[in-house]
């Protein structure tokens, strides 16, 4: 039998997002309710991420999830006056300079060599090389110019990628109105238990106010609540991260400013944590995480070890929590969202739906978590405390041969669930100064000449390419 | 012993062949750069394994790395083109589907399109997926032609890989070797020397000829002289899963008309395999010798070739598994000494091919860091592992009656199969995992070939409405029928492009 009702219990971006994004995948053919059960909820914070936040940056997945699921995502940016990123500016981090982390293709092969490779031939005779310089999102960047990736042809432009900077409050508002108006329930109201089939699965939910709201599939989306996780099974295992990632306070500063928008995040690196600016139409969102409570609010990082059991599965916050310093937080909710509905189960049997999504969701959030405590592994601030604490930690197994095979010969290992790309991975590893021993056989035959030549021509197209696109600001407005 | 931080000299191969050869004409480019040697140990007494070879589409880029003419490469080798492999008899005698490369039909909103067949076959269609498929519906009608590359022709849904004889084209690689700067070495290995902490230092020959390198690639075969023999390395024995144990080959004459694909027949205790080349045809039976004698399978051969048989029948035996480490101090295997696959699925080439690049990728230096050599082996490990999952699903799904059959499909599939399988059997779905060779097209034809229909399909698919769907499949399959039959007789396309003139004949 196909599943009839989908029952969204929680608030905020995690099942407004589920929603909205089903609704899209399935029309009518699923009824979809969202119990929207407020829990010591502030205004303008949003919790379903797991972790109390004004605002977010994300990856270029979001985005793909946008274009896949047919937002109009001009639209709900201008609406909700957020913004888009070409990828993270990191300050004090590494070096005295502010490194760049881009997203998208840097460089390009020359014949079998690889782009990493042909920065080593120059490293090798000490000639200075960023990756990033040549990189069209971070060349963008700099220039404070913007434009949508171009799907004609393989122009530069073609191959640009791009993230998004929100308002969380404001775009989860934008996409609740937009499932609302194509036929998503909502029922504000507390949710108080869920009544067990004979098969015990969840059979409905029952509010505070009386309501029993039936269905055959339950998402929680109640961020680090996990009111419906928590009151089905005793048995969900908790994977705690936090001896890696260290940061599990965070708090959250607006300011109006009438300065120009930037299209990118703003990392800086502090004595114990990270400030990350993220800069919306209007106003700059700086969220601070902390190893220090310093007013701030707790969060805790880690993941369910099988955020789907028996009928519910646990979407965003609810389902992993990571440092809102790596950015990953709206990318894994988008990839859960994606998942689910690539995996939509027959109301009897779900058996294989919920390994398969078991299994996909455990790589994506070790993947994740990699890249996370990456930011904190691979930091260069001698000296300070909790840097150099960093720095010596022992790192997930998967991690440490990243490093090691990054750093013996410049090759980006890639594991089941990636959540970004190899370029990502590799100017990551470059913008924190790790440099390759070796550089390869293959690569010691390339003679100066044609190395500086293809280097060049790759600055002169994505040079040209930036002149010709417009200023982010004017790029903005015109989408107003 | 410690070694410096310093480039790689010299590379030893040890044994010609296919594997040897690929590896020698692949790291001749390696020479470009004044410090590296490449050098390629051979005997011209040892017999190399492989005639009529079938391989998969991505050797289309190994060739192109090494810039080679597609069809100065055809007409060396014998070469033809391919663009599957049919299966007969697999699921039950009588019974034949195709494996073609490229894919079925166009995903719609992102839903995998053999979802919107599966409904349609629901509903009562006849029609199967593989009209859904230029290449399948091409090899049927023995066509050929070259994709274009234009994303909205229907002419670009077509790959192709080809068949060929692997002695020739060793021929070939040997050739382009030696023009690139490889040193070919005449001789019999007589001896490895080891270093006091077992790395290889030199290959000793008859006649005392010793040579030495940093790096070993061991081509060997199945014996595996450096990896096995010398280092000790250690067998992963798949019978379990795979019990074919042997193989009986011979090459028979060719007739009418030249096919475009590879036809894999099952037999009451294997399978049959037949390479169309373009003179001639390479055939061979795959069994098991617990069901079925030589005597038997080299009969059952004989009597079920297209044309005269060509030379006598030889018989292979083999282990099916793999290498516990493919990469073990400065060894590297490749080829048979690195493992061995029945060539069910024309993997062969491919894995020699896919060895070389990940060593490209991690190539070492003098000092064989262990995260390179482990992360070689963790690759390496994965896509073996994944293609025996491929497969064993072959055997696995099949309603065969004769014991060997009753006894593949009661087998205790590994756990990631099993897996796979159950959810496909749910409602259609496959993913691929990381760097997996066969994607979701693939196990598609092989899971529905094998009679896997999934109990449901996916519910997006019920998004799009019946009268929608009808107009899209017709249209679908009009297109891909009309194309194939514009395309060229793949007999006709050879003349035409890449014939292999035959020298004066003996």
């Amino acid at each position: 039998m196909p599943i009839n009702r989908i029952v969204i219990v929680g608030g905020g971006l995690a099942a407004w997002l589920s929603a909205s994004a089903l609704c899209k995948a399935f029309g009518d053919a699923i009824g979809i309710t969202v119990v929207e059960s407020s829990h010591g909820d502030v205004a303008g914070i949003d919790n379903s991420l797991g972790v109390p936040l004004v605002a977010c940056t994300s990856g270029p997945l979001v985005t793909q999830f946008n274009h896949a699921f047919g937002y109009n995502e001009d639209a709900l940016i201008a609406a909700t006056r957020g913004g888009y990123t070409l990828g993270n500016a990191i300050s004090n981090w590494c070096s005295s300079a502010t490194v760049f982390n881009p997203f998208g293709e840097v460089g390009a092969a020359l014949g079998p060599v690889n782009f990493q490779q042909v920065a080593l031939r120059l490293r090798a005779i000490n000639k200075p090389i960023s990756l990033a310089n040549y990189s069209l999102a971070a060349l963008c960047a700099q220039a404070g110019r913007f434009a949508k990736p171009t799907t004609a042809g393989s122009t530069p432009l073609s191959q640009l990628e791009y993230g998004l900077q929100i308002d969380i409050v404001a775009y989860a508002q934008a996409l609740k109105a937009d499932a609302i108006s194509s036929g998503v329930s909502v029922t504000p109201a507390k949710y108080k238990q869920c009544l067990m089939n004979d098969a015990g699965l969840i059979g409905s939910v029952i509010t505070a106010d009386g309501n029993m709201i039936s269905g055959d599939l339950f998402i929680d989306c109640s961020g680090a609540a996990r009111i419906l996780v928590n009151s089905i099974t005793q048995r969900h295992i908790w994977v705690d991260w936090s001896s890696w990632l260290p940061c599990s306070f965070v708090s959250n500063v607006v300011a109006a400013t009438g300065e120009t928008p930037q299209p990118f995040t703003h990392l800086q690196a502090g004595t114990v944590g990270w400030r990350s600016n993220i800069s919306l139409q209007g106003k700059q969102c700086v969220v601070v995480s902390s190893v220090q409570e310093d007013g701030g609010l707790k969060f805790y990082p880690g993941t369910l070890a099988a955020p789907w059991n028996g009928n519910c599965v646990a979407l965003g916050g609810a389902s992993l929590v990571v440092d809102p310093a790596c950015s990953l937080a709206f990318d894994l909710l988008c990839s859960g969202v994606r998942r689910l509905i690539g995996l939509i189960p027959d109301s009897n049997h779900c058996e294989q739906e919920m390994i398969e999504f078991n299994r996909q969701s455990r790589a994506g959030a070790e993947c994740a978590r990699d890249y996370a405590i990456a930011h904190y592994k691979l930091n260069n601030r001698v000296g300070d405390v909790f840097w150099d604490g960093c720095r010596n930690m022992q790192v997930p197994e998967s991690l440490e041969h990243r490093i090691e095979v990054y750093k013996n010969c410049g090759r980006v290992v890639m594991l089941d669930g990636e959540m970004v790309d190899r370029f990502n991975w590799a100017t990551l590893f470059d913008a924190s100064g790790l440099r390759p021993e070796q550089y390869d056989v293959l690569t010691r035959s390339l003679p100066v000449q044609l190395v500086n030549e293809h280097l060049a021509a790759i600055r002169e197209a994505l040079l040209g390419t930036v002149a010709s696109l417009p200023s982010y600001q004017s790029y903005l407005s015109h989408k107003q | 012993m410690m070694h410096s931080n310093e480039p790689i000299r010299s590379v030893v191969i040890a044994g010609g062949g296919t594997a040897g050869w690929m590896a020698a004409a692949a790291f001749s480019q390696l020479s470009g750069n004044g410090l590296t040697k490449i050098t390629l140990v051979e005997s011209e007494e040892i017999g190399t394994v492989g005639v009529g070879e079938a391989t998969i589409p991505p050797i289309k880029s190994f060739n192109g790395m090494l810039r080679i003419d597609e069809n100065d490469f055809l007409a060396s080798t014998e070469g033809t083109f391919k663009l599957g492999i049919e299966f007969d008899g697999w699921l039950r005698p009588g019974q034949a589907y195709m494996h073609p490369f490229g894919s079925f039909g166009h995903d719609i909103n992102g839903t995998r399109f053999h979802q919107f067949w599966l409904k349609q076959h629901y509903q009562g269609s006849p029609i199967g997926l593989g009209d859904y498929s230029l290449c399948n519906v091409a090899a049927k009608l023995n066509r050929f032609v070259r994709p274009v590359h234009e994303r909205d022709s229907v002419l670009s849904t077509i790959d192709y890989a080809f068949h060929f004889d692997a002695g020739l084209y060793a021929r070939y690689l040997r050739r382009y070797s030696e023009q690139r700067g490889v040193k070919r070495v005449e001789g019999k290995i007589k001896h490895v020397e080891q270093r006091e902490d077992g790395f290889i230092s030199a290959l000793v020959l008859e006649g005392d000829l010793k040579v030495s390198g940093d790096l070993f690639i061991d081509c060997t075969g199945f014996r595996g002289l450096l990896i096995e023999q010398t280092l000790k390395t250690g067998y992963e024995d798949w019978t379990q899963y795979l019990p074919c144990d042997r193989a009986v080959a011979v090459p028979c004459e060719r007739v009418e008309p030249l096919l475009p694909y590879t036809r894999a027949t099952a037999r009451h205790a294997g399978w049959q395999w037949r390479i169309p080349l373009q003179h001639r045809m390479g055939n061979g039976h795959v069994y098991c010798s617990r069901y079925i004698s030589d005597d038997e399978a080299a009969s059952t051969l004989l009597l079920n070739l297209d044309g005269k048989p060509l030379a006598d029948p030889r018989v292979i035996p083999f282990t099916t598994g793999r290498r516990k480490l493919a990469w073990n101090k400065n060894c590297v295997a490749l080829g048979l000494a690195a493992g061995f696959m029945e060539p069910l699925e024309s993997t062969s080439i491919h894995l020699v091919q896919s060895g070389i690049s990940k060593l490209m990728a991690l190539f070492p230096n003098r000092n064989f860091t262990s995260p390179e050599i482990d992360e070689y082996n963790r690759l390496t490990a994965e896509q073996w592992e994944h293609t025996r999952d491929f497969l064993i699903a072959h055997y696995k799904l099949n309603n065969r009656v004769e014991p060997f059959w009753r006894a593949c499909a009661s087998t205790k599939v590994p756990e990631s199969l099993q897996r796979k399988l159950a959810l496909f059997l749910s409602s259609g779905r496959i993913f691929r995992y990381s760097d997996e060779l066969f994607a979701e097209p693939n196990w598609t034809a092989i899971l529905i070939g094998q009679g896997c229909i999934p109990e449901r399909y996916d519910p997006l698919v019920d998004t799009i409405s019946d009268e929608d769907l009808r107009r899209m499949m017709r249209s679908m399959s009009s297109a891909f029928k009309n194309a194939a039959e514009a395309m060229p007789l793949h007999g006709n396309y050879i003349k035409q492009n890449c014939f292999h003139k035959l020298p004066n004949v003996h």
